[in-house]
């Protein structure tokens, strides 16, 4: 069997020489590279950055919303809204509002890193919630008998909680990120005034330039960069919190190759620490006077309205104007979505139709899995959106525009809804297999009987991710400039970059991200959320 | 002769050693066995009954079945698991409805049939429920019920009370005695696999003791005890120590 960090070094080996194969055959020569280290420098940068402030901000949330009963009620349900709002809707608003509160590039940057800061913390804050108030029982009395308290406790006994989940979310956010980063750049190069430099935009440059082999190599820059993350950090981390699992047995992952670079951990740890050291001592001081307490309730509270009016101030208000006098694009805007739910129920059609056989397939075939799941896992890594500007160029010049975006949006969709479904059969336990086998039951009725019913819970949960992912794959689908000339689809997408870049109007960019909003909150409670209990309360394996 | 298992080995590769788990078990089965495979734990006695209902092969032997290959889905042999297995999203009828699907067609036999085993093992009124809402018993009583409404000529049984509490567990033997008594009742011989020395000596005709891994018989005992079989009876403990000594 083929470990997983030799085929991700085989794979780097090969996008190296492909590389300089083309430089060799003369399809580009050195200068035109010379901006590469430069631009993935500030895409990592942002990346950086961004998962700094989200690790912070999901131990925080995450631990008042575990520690304080009250304070639950109001931030489970905005964290379950945030994360069902399609995070790219708001990046248009974001770069209005980052362009009135800071002028020029570092504005348009803040907003770079302020969506990916937002794909990456509800998820992260969410593990943190869950480790922390799923730590055994028993484990708390232990503590409370041995009058584990204050800083020890902390250390010894929350923050270690928080670690696998913690570890196993950044892993999923930071490849969220890649998408929103590159989304970001790319979405930004199309405005012409807002550009960043990055990967992202060199793809979409080069692209538009017609210069295809730098754009491979463009793309290859970010598959390396991203692969090699993975081997050096990820991987290590990922072994690193296994030891902090109730139920480790001491055993390494089977088949696994790692690298082990203290580095990271290191600066992980750190941030861990320093944010313990600085809520303890905090908690002591609030303790030891009442008045300070009082003060900085007090002054939360004010630093908490001033934001929301600044927010109402900026964007509401204007909207509450136009509410009276709705401009002519909001008319369509009911239309536009219709149109836009068609396109990503065609391509989730066609995810599920790809993805159920195959899960079963490579869950089901040891030797199929070793080497497909590798494969699929590098594929998956690259963020669908990287895809974008090859995509366009084809079906621009051949074809059809709303096919090139059916396959966005399944690029998008289809990896979240195959690796949940792989997992959901892996989980069917081998009891279960073994009855079924024993008692003759196969083909036809195996698979109505026993296979699709023990997928359902990772198929509502895959499904469920899936539309999330289309629906930001779907904003940058359906409105594209190109070599000076713009291509659209009608739909939401388009309508919110019109109303962006086109012809700047903050009241439609408002009011389209409102009714997206609305549209998938209200999807999620009446359709994913009933499947999701029943898939709790029925299909689950105890 | 109902089964006969002919020099069978099984060893697993893993990291380049090889493991044995079990080495040349040779016994038959008659009809009216009621044989417990002893053993301590991880001596292969759970592989050994797999590979007698064929859902796992072994790495050198057979096992014949009325002297042909066996197959996993031989209708004729009917498995009950330790942990149940039962199918979560089917109800104790839907349960038992479904393993009777792929031998008999007509829909409302089958509904007879599950009816018919449902009341055997005491479960009216539990008709419509799901396996999550029963205690683990409960649980057991349907994987009971499954298991005969096949109607199986064997019987095999992986470890089914050690998941259950003591008093339970007591119960169900007894029940589980009697419809074996029951000539009306389906399996003409029982394999049932236990670490529990005591449990063996009070359910089986017979006893095949296993070595530690890699399990080879060590001893294949008659139990010579008059049915029903008194716990508190000296004879009983006298068997009960024989058993022990030849594990020790």
């Amino acid at each position: 069997m083929m470990k997983r960090g030799h085929f991700i070094l085989v794979i780097i080996f090969l996008l190296i020489s492909i590389s300089l194969i083309f430089y060799f055959l003369g399809f580009i020569n050195l200068s035109e590279l010379e901006p590469i280290p430069y631009y993935a420098a500030s895409s990592l940068l942002r990346m950086g950055i961004a998962y700094f402030f989200a690790l912070c901000f999901a131990l925080s949330y995450g631990y008042v919303a575990a520690t304080n009963k009250g304070a639950r009620k109001l931030m489970l349900p905005l964290l379950d809204i945030l994360q069902s709002v399609p995070i790219l809707g708001f990046f248009p608003a974001a770069v209005l509002f980052f362009a009135n509160l800071i002028s020029g590039r570092p504005g348009v940057e803040a907003a770079a890193i302020f969506l990916i800061f937002t794909s990456m913390a509800w998820n992260m804050a969410f593990g943190v919630f869950q480790s922390l108030t799923t730590i055994p029982g028993e484990l708390i009395q232990a503590a409370d008998s041995f009058g584990i308290r204050g800083w020890q406790r902390l250390e010894k006994l929350t923050l270690p909680a928080c670690v696998p989940k913690l570890v196993y979310n950044s892993i999923v956010s930071w490849s969220s990120g890649w998408f929103f980063l590159v989304a970001s750049e790319i979405i930004s190069a199309g405005s012409g005034t807002y550009r960043l430099p990055g990967i992202g935009s060199f793809l979409i440059d080069t692209t538009y330039s017609g210069k295809i082999a730098l754009m491979l190599i463009g793309l290859s820059t970010l598959i390396v960069i991203i692969l090699l993350l993975e081997l050096f950090i990820w991987r290590p981390m990922q072994s690193w919190a296994d030891r902090y699992n109730y139920e480790y047995s001491g055993e390494k992952r089977p088949g696994e190759f790692i690298f082990n670079t203290g580095l990271f951990r290191r600066s992980f740890r750190y941030i861990f620490e320093l944010f313990s050291k600085v809520t303890v001592s905090l908690y002591i001081l609030l303790d030891r006077y009442k008045t300070i307490k009082k003060i900085l309730r007090l002054s939360g509270l004010l630093i908490l309205f001033s934001v929301i009016a600044y927010v109402v101030y900026t964007l509401v208000i204007p909207v509450a104007g136009i509410m009276l006098n709705l401009p002519d694009d909001a008319y369509s805007i009911p239309l536009a979505i219709a149109y836009s739910f068609l396109r990503l129920s065609a391509a989730y059609v066609i995810c599920v139709l790809w993805t159920v056989p195959a899960a079963v397939y490579i869950a089901k075939n040891q030797k199929a899995s070793s080497y497909l799941i590798p494969l699929m896992e590098v594929a998956a890594s690259v963020p669908a959106i990287a895809f974008f500007p090859a995509m366009v160029v084809i079906f621009v010049q051949y074809g059809n525009l709303n096919i090139a975006a059916v396959i966005l949006i399944l690029l998008g969709m289809q990896w979240y809804l195959l690796f949940n479904l792989i997992a959901g059969v892996r989980s069917i336990p081998k009891d279960i297999d073994n009855a079924a086998m024993s008692f003759g039951i196969k083909g036809k009725l195996y698979w109505r009987k026993v296979l699709l019913p023990a997928m359902f819970p990772s198929f509502v949960t895959g499904s469920i991710t899936a539309w999330g992912g289309g629906w930001n794959t779907l904003i940058v689908a359906e409105y594209i400039v190109f070599r000076g000339q713009e291509y659209h689809l009608f739909g939401i997408g388009y309508l919110l970059d019109k109303a962006t870049f086109k012809t700047p109007d903050s009241s439609m960019v408002l009011l389209s991200i409102l009714s997206m909003a609305l549209i998938i909150i209200f999807v999620n409670r009446l359709i994913w959320q009933p499947l999701y209990r029943r898939a709790l309360a029925k299909y689950k394996f105890d | 002769m109902l089964v006969e298992i002919r020099n069978v080995s099984k060893t697993y590769e893993s990291d380049g050693t090889r493991i044995g788990v079990l080495d040349s078990i040779d016994f038959s089965v008659d009809d009216n066995d009621f044989i417990c495979i002893v053993g301590p734990s991880g001596c292969g006695k759970s592989t050994l009954l797999r590979i007698i209902v064929g859902l796992e092969k072994p790495t050198s032997g057979e096992v014949l079945f009325k002297g042909k290959a066996i197959a996993p889905e031989n209708p004729k042999v009917a498995m009950v698991f330790q942990n149940f297995a039962l199918f979560p999203w089917l109800t104790v009828t839907e349960n038992i409805e479904l393993v009777l699907e792929p031998k008999v067609h007509d829909e409302k036999q089958r509904e007879e049939i599950a009816c018919r085993y449902i009341r055997a093992v005491g479960l009216d009124g539990f008709e419509k429920v799901y396996p999550r809402e029963l205690s683990g018993g409960m649980k057991q009583r349907v994987g009971f019920a499954r298991a005969l409404a096949v109607e199986p000529i064997l019987l095999c049984m992986d470890e089914p009370f050690s998941s259950l509490d003591a008093l339970t567990a007591q119960n169900l033997k007894d029940e589980l005695l009697m419809l074996w008594a029951d000539a009306s009742m389906p399996p003409e011989a029982v394999i049932m696999v236990t670490h529990n020395v005591e449990e063996a000596v009070y359910m089986a005709n017979r006893i095949i003791l296993l070595s530690p891994r890699p399990g080879k018989v060590i001893a294949d005992l008659r139990i010579e005890l008059e049915r029903p079989r008194n716990r508190k009876d000296p004879e009983f403990y006298r068997w009960v120590d024989k058993v022990y000594s030849l594990i020790v």
